[in-house]
């Protein structure tokens, strides 16, 4: 009998999603798809609103990485005033590298220990009344209280340089509206009311070899779970060293092999280099490299494609980390999709490393806030996202109101590798079973959720996340359901 | 009880205010913050999060107000919290009984907890509450202020 198998939303992923697997009468996957079913309307109503509003506005579209697009559209904005990201005063760089970084820190902290520390600790096929959050509390009250000090670490830097922990304001056209006063840095470096910064750090390279010592003992899993080739894409450095760099650089991309496709491109070109497909049944766009066309020029986006493109990290000990992950796979890209939980963890400690250089440099005490230029009709701003490369671009008119915007956003990118992933699920864990369980069907979503997706900020829109499985048969009969609420 | 010990108690808004009814968690902090009987501490928030656990074990009595759109209400219930109470996960929102258990398994504090709920009926993308969900709010003020205060 052929059924068709709905998980419909994916849980513990921020957003609303489906995913159908199509079986023929044989039991085999015959077609499997990651449907993201919300709408999306930003791109047309930020029209007609006046250009400074788009990093105000924007912003809204997520509650969980507000700061990104927050700061992705400040960046088009500065463009629009005339400033590029060199033009900026080194102080209001700076304190936006400080938000961002922190931003990314408390994001990747969330995801490992609230998303991706259930399925790791307890297993895949662990009951669900205990494989969540507040199980790993119950069982491992250290590591939950670190998940939550992590956070809230990375939270108070937000609300210390864009005045509130969701949708603050911290960049205005040009600029920042803020620094940072002596009494505010010292918070996070004295410890006298939370955890200092170098615990951070510490706790973030604890958290590597808790990471690592499980990869150990679960290598044949982690090193082959949802694993495919793939392109990657993140932006380098400008300097010509190809560092990583969260803020602002060069977009490169490579492929599964290494080979570079894209070359280090100012990411105010990415339209020269990017189109973006439509499918029928999902409102998230597949964008790819014009060059490679629709099938070869996907890639993936987010820590464990920005590890794989970069050629080093600044700071030592996240650079360290990174030569070790990279010489698991001789130097070439590591195409584990369970790998990206290491390459977040990473990241994680690179966030630390540099919130601690930002938090002993003067200039975040600098007064001097705001710069001119001379007024443009279109801006490009990329960031790399805690999920990926994002790009915000808007078109104004003499009067300075929006008359276009494009964003693809982080999740946009991971579109076709999330549905590789589900394609590589439904194939080696679905196929040919005759008693489809809730565990396996939760390893769809441990494939997806590596990911991070962020599926508010894909399709900009709110929604409730219950979870609901449809079972059809070849005739569109249903079958089966299961709900999680 | 006195404004002396309102400093242990924090109130706990959960909502958003664009849209409608479901302001109405933020709208009972702007109300009584406006009356002045409460003294203790007011957190705003679209929904509670694992680190809110943190926060309440700071605290002897936490209340939690939310709106609710089920019809098993007339216009407000206020209900104690059960840390032991079962426990879900579903996203990245977590329940009050959740956020206690949190609180008790990893500071182990157990603050004396209650929910309000008040009905709403408005849920689209605009501001301003309903007047039904108005007079709800203006009831369950009366009654908390008078039960608790």
């Amino acid at each position: 009998m052929s059924k068709k198998i709905i998980i419909d939303p994916v849980t513990r992923v921020e957003g609303h999603g489906k995913v159908t697997i199509q079986l023929d009468e044989n039991g085999n996957v015959k077609d499997s798809k990651f449907h993201i079913v919300e709408f999306r309307g930003f791109e047309k109503f930020i029209q007609g609103h006046p250009y400074w509003q788009a990093p105000l506005v924007v912003q809204r579209l997520c509650g969980i990485c507000p700061v990104s697009h927050h700061l992705a559209a400040a960046k088009a904005i500065d463009r629009i005033v005339g400033i590029d990201p060199e033009d900026l005063s080194p102080t209001a760089t700076k304190i936006r590298k400080l938000l961002h970084y922190g931003q990314v820190f408390q994001s990747h902290a969330l995801h490992f220990f609230y998303l991706a520390s259930p399925d790791l600790l307890f297993g895949t096929d662990a009951d669900p009344a205990i494989r969540n959050v507040v199980g790993v509390a119950q069982e491992h009250p250290e590591l939950a209280k670190k998940g939550i000090l992590m956070r809230k670490f990375g939270q108070e830097i937000i609300k210390a340089t864009a005045g509130k922990k969701i949708h603050g304001i911290a960049a205005v056209p040009g600029g920042v509206h803020k620094n940072l006063h002596r009494s505010e840095i010292d918070y996070f470096l004295d410890g006298k009311d939370i955890p200092n910064v170098d615990t951070m750090i510490q706790w973030c390279l604890e958290v590597i070899d808790f990471m690592k010592e499980y990869h150990k003992k679960h290598a044949a899993w982690l090193d082959t779970f949802a694993a495919y080739p793939s392109g990657h894409l993140g932006l380098v450095s400008k300097d010509g060293k190809g560092t990583l760099d969260l803020y602002d650089g060069l977009l490169r991309a490579v492929d599964g092999e290494g080979n570079i496709t894209l070359n280090d491109i100012p990411d105010f070109e990415y339209h020269k280099y990017f189109n973006e497909d439509v499918e029928r049944w999902s409102y998230l766009k597949f964008p790819y490299i014009k060059h490679l066309g629709r099938e070869k020029g996907w890639n993936r986006v987010g820590p464990l494609g920005r590890i794989n493109v970069c050629d080093s990290i600044s700071t030592p000990l996240a650079e360290k980390e990174r030569k070790e992950f990279m010489s698991y796979t001789n130097g070439k890209p590591n195409n584990m999709t369970m790998h990206t939980h290491l390459a977040r963890l990473i990241e994680t400690l690179h966030a630390a490393e540099i919130m601690k250089e930002l938090l002993h440099d003067e200039d975040i005490t600098g007064n001097e806030l705001v710069r001119e230029g001379i007024r443009r009709n279109e801006g490009i701003g990329v960031i790399e996202a805690p999920r990926g490369t994002l790009i915000h671009h808007y078109k104004v008119d003499d009067a300075g109101k929006i008359t276009k915007c494009n964003l693809i956003v982080s999740t946009t990118h991971n579109n076709d590798p999330m549905n590789k992933a589900v394609s590589w699920v439904a194939q080696n864990v679905i196929d040919k079973k005759e008693e489809i369980t809730e565990g396996m069907l939760n390893q769809v979503e441990v494939a997806i959720r590596a990911y991070d997706p962020c599926l508010s900020c894909a399709t900009h829109a709110m929604g409730k996340m219950p979870l609901k499985l449809s079972v059809y048969d070849n005739k569109g009969n249903l079958k089966n359901e299961l709900v999680k609420s | 009880m006195n404004s002396s010990n309102h400093n242990n108690t924090i109130i706990f808004g959960i909502g958003n205010s664009a849209r409608q009814d479901d302001g109405l968690g933020w709208a009972f902090l702007d109300k009584i913050g406006k009356t002045g009987f409460f003294g203790g501490e007011k957190q705003y928030c679209y929904q509670l999060n694992i680190e809110d656990a943190e926060i309440l074990a700071n605290y002897d009595k936490v209340f939690f107000v939310d709106a609710y759109e089920g019809n098993d209400i007339k216009d407000f219930k206020i209900e104690k919290c059960k840390s032991n109470g079962e426990i879900t996960y579903t996203t990245h929102a977590l329940s009050p009984d959740a956020v206690l258990a949190l609180c008790e398994n990893i500071y182990k504090k157990n603050p004396e907890a209650y929910i309000i709920k008040i009905k709403g009926y408005k849920w689209n993308l605009e501001e301003g509450i309903s007047e039904k969900a108005k007079s709800n709010l203006k009831s369950a003020i009366i009654y908390f202020r008078d039960k608790y205060f």
